[in-house]
């Protein structure tokens, strides 16, 4: 069952990457790049065991490979983020209970 | 068998933490690690799965009750987690590699992917949000510091015996 669902969004997924192949919403010369690195890396004899890849994940993205300093400032955030995240929905749940009890003790 | 999901679900948490930062680990590193990781989720989900098929049988019978945001959640949850897997494979460089494998990388995949890993990190916050009272309840009885524990005791009542006469 697990499987069946991943490999359905999987395979719709990849449908629709291949269908819209050759489409990219990033700018051309960020593309282009992209396709140097890679082909320079094939060149390079492959990259198994290359601990210093550079890569780029937008947003998050790292230039250089590994930089501990800024993957723990990203541990941190996203620590930050999830609890953020935690006491906002638990406030919220503790919030309307006592609102609805208020108005039923007003209407009472 | 809370004990066991305790400790399963602060290594699945620990080991996302790690896996999001391809920075600390190296990609080789981080496409090893994140394989492994999926391989954690999918026992989490054999789990929990009695609870799975007991919601997702209700969730259309009855349409308020309470597991159904979480359910809800959850299932985003999971979607986010099979996008991020399925596009970190597509632009993997070691660990399909390593299987003679050469995925056809492509921006497309690498912007989903980093697009499915903050999807992921918010659905994360939510899911561990929903769950907060089975976590406290959890820390508090298999976690909490041994001191406490006994101050705790400590601070019980203490029950007075009753005399009770039968007549």
């Amino acid at each position: 069952m697990i499987l069946f669902v991943a490999g359905l969004i999987s395979g719709g997924l990849y449908f629709f990457v291949n269908s819209s192949a050759g489409q990219s919403f990033l700018p051309t010369n960020r593309r282009d790049g992209f396709n140097r690195q890679i082909q320079s890396n094939q060149a390079a004899g492959g990259i198994l065991n290359n601990l210093q890849i550079r890569g780029n994940f937008q947003g998050r993205e790292f230039r250089g490979g590994l930089a501990s300093q800024r993957a723990l400032a990203g541990i941190v955030q996203n620590v930050a983020v999830i609890a953020l995240i935690t006491f906002m929905v638990v406030s919220v749940q503790k919030v309307i209970p006592k609102i609805r009890r208020k108005r039923s003790l007003d209407t009472a | 068998m809370n004990k066991t999901n305790l400790f399963i679900d602060i290594g699945i948490f620990a080991a996302f933490l790690i896996a999001d930062q391809p920075a600390l680990t190296g990609v080789p590193l981080h496409e090893w690690f994140s394989v492994a990781f999926a391989a954690t989720i999918v026992v989490h989900l054999l789990l929990h799965w009695k609870w799975i098929v007991t919601v997702g049988l209700r969730f259309f019978q009855n349409l308020f009750h309470t597991s159904r945001l979480k359910f809800v959640v959850d299932s985003l949850l999971f979607i986010a987690f099979t996008l991020l897997m399925m596009t970190g494979l597509m632009i993997s460089r070691s660990f399909l590699v390593f299987f003679g494998i050469q995925p056809m990388r492509n921006q497309i995949w690498t912007a989903l992917h980093a697009t499915s890993a903050s999807m992921m990190l918010i659905m994360i916050g939510l899911h561990f949000a929903l769950s907060w009272n089975w976590v406290v309840g959890m820390v508090r009885r298999y976690l909490s510091w041994p001191g406490l524990r006994t101050f705790k005791a400590q601070i019980q009542p203490v029950p007075v015996p009753v005399e009770v006469t039968r007549k």
